[in-house]
């Protein structure tokens, strides 16, 4: 693939999702698939499942630049569909409203067409210790694992305007920078189909938000970082950038009631000078907050720039140290 | 950098400080078979990081006028 594609391919994408959006928003909050934005302080309601206009752009892209592109192989196929799957998934969620404990073994699901290609795999490089060797385990428990992991990962570390799609785009840019200089196509080619997306979305994202991306969104920027990670052999660099939400996980799992926390604290409120007051529970973002009274905007930004250091530590290991 | 970065200074030495727990017991865990010894050091540098988030939350909380839940 050289650059002159792999540019169109990006700007097809971020161009039809940004000109899906202004169709998609009004459709949205017709059908009452909205949701409060709770951290303003007159709690508007806004448009749910924009990161559908993001799975629609990247099909439509796919087929628009494919005279430009090379034979595309059966593992870029595989690793597509597995992260539209996913899309798809999230967005009966966003419709219907799935139970949380069938989202991971749908989404698990989903990852069939990955552990099908990725079948022969069996160890992961590891920085300072090298390959570790897992068998079997890595199509079979890993290559799904990653995918639901990463997937749900990324729907924990939500719920400020402009973090989902600011945080898929820094993770999903640094990974396909470092699949096109080693040289996997496959994965970069992905990589770039989503970055345009994310980034397209996220002038609607961003404060104050015209739209969330709801599921579908941040399920598909999950499976994306993680088909990319499995596809372009960059195990270890998907889960550095997956750090920020693997902080976020472990301290709120870390806490006695780890799924009741909401019910019992409830959640951020918004103080008359537009700061946020964090309820108790150790979350990530409740950590920024308790260091600093901060607004919505401010918080995000300095997620972004967790998110972006550890985006440059995950580029760093991999050329140096392994 | 603002007050707040502090927090992502934290976390980038709770997950140093893992790594480093990790390769220790890569190190003195050199004898067993590769499937073994490569399972064990990734589960050390699990539970370092889990050490590591509750030592982060109440550093956070020394730091700050708002203590926040304890764990």
């Amino acid at each position: 693939m050289n650059i002159l594609a792999a540019f169109i391919l990006l700007g097809v994408t971020s161009a039809v999702t940004f000109a899906l959006m202004p169709f998609l928003i009004p459709r949205l909050l017709k059908y009452g698939i909205t949701g409060l934005d709770i951290h303003k302080a007159d709690k508007p309601v806004r448009a749910e499942m924009g990161g559908a206009s993001i799975l629609i752009a990247s099909l439509v892209a796919l087929v628009l630049a494919y005279p430009l592109l090379d034979p595309l192989s059966l593992t870029f196929f595989a690793a597509f569909s597995t992260v539209v799957l996913v899309g798809i998934v999230g967005m009966v969620d966003d419709v219907v409203g799935l139970r949380q404990r069938y989202k991971p073994f749908l989404v698990a699901i989903a990852s069939i067409p990955l552990v099908y290609v990725l079948w022969g795999r069996a160890s992961i490089n590891f920085p300072l210790i090298g390959s570790v060797p897992f068998g079997l385990l890595y199509p079979l428990l890993v290559v799904p694992l990653a995918v639901t992991t990463s997937a749900n990962f990324s729907n924990i570390l939500a719920g400020f305007n402009g973090l989902e799609a600011g945080t898929a785009s820094i993770a999903i840019a640094a990974l396909t920078f470092l699949s096109w200089i080693r040289g996997q196509y496959d994965a970069s080619l992905i990589g770039i189909i989503f970055l345009g997306g994310y980034l397209a979305f996220l002038k609607y994202n961003w404060y104050p938000a015209k739209a969330f991306p709801g599921d579908t969104g941040t399920l598909m920027s999950g499976a994306a970082v993680a088909a990319i990670g499995l596809v372009g052999r960059l195990e270890f660099a998907a889960i550095v950038v997956s750090m920020p939400a693997a902080f976020d996980f472990t301290l709120k799992m870390l806490h006695r009631r780890p799924f009741a926390q909401r019910g019992i604290f409830g959640n951020t409120t918004v103080a008359s000078d537009g700061k946020l007051i964090p309820p108790s529970y150790p979350a990530l973002a409740h950590a920024f907050m308790n260091i600093s009274a901060m607004s919505e905007k401010n918080l995000v930004k300095s997620l972004l720039i967790m998110e972006a250091a550890y985006a440059l530590l995950a580029i760093i290991i991999t050329q140096f140290l392994m | 950098m603002t007050k707040a970065d502090i927090v992502t200074v934290m976390s980038l030495g709770v997950v140093g400080l893992s790594a480093l727990l990790m390769l220790l017991v890569w190190r003195a865990t050199d004898f067993l078979e590769p499937f073994w010894h490569g399972i064990i050091s990734l589960a050390a540098w699990v539970a370092g990081f889990a050490i590591g988030c509750v030592l982060l939350w109440r550093g956070v909380a020394r730091l700050s006028n708002n203590k926040g839940a304890k764990i």
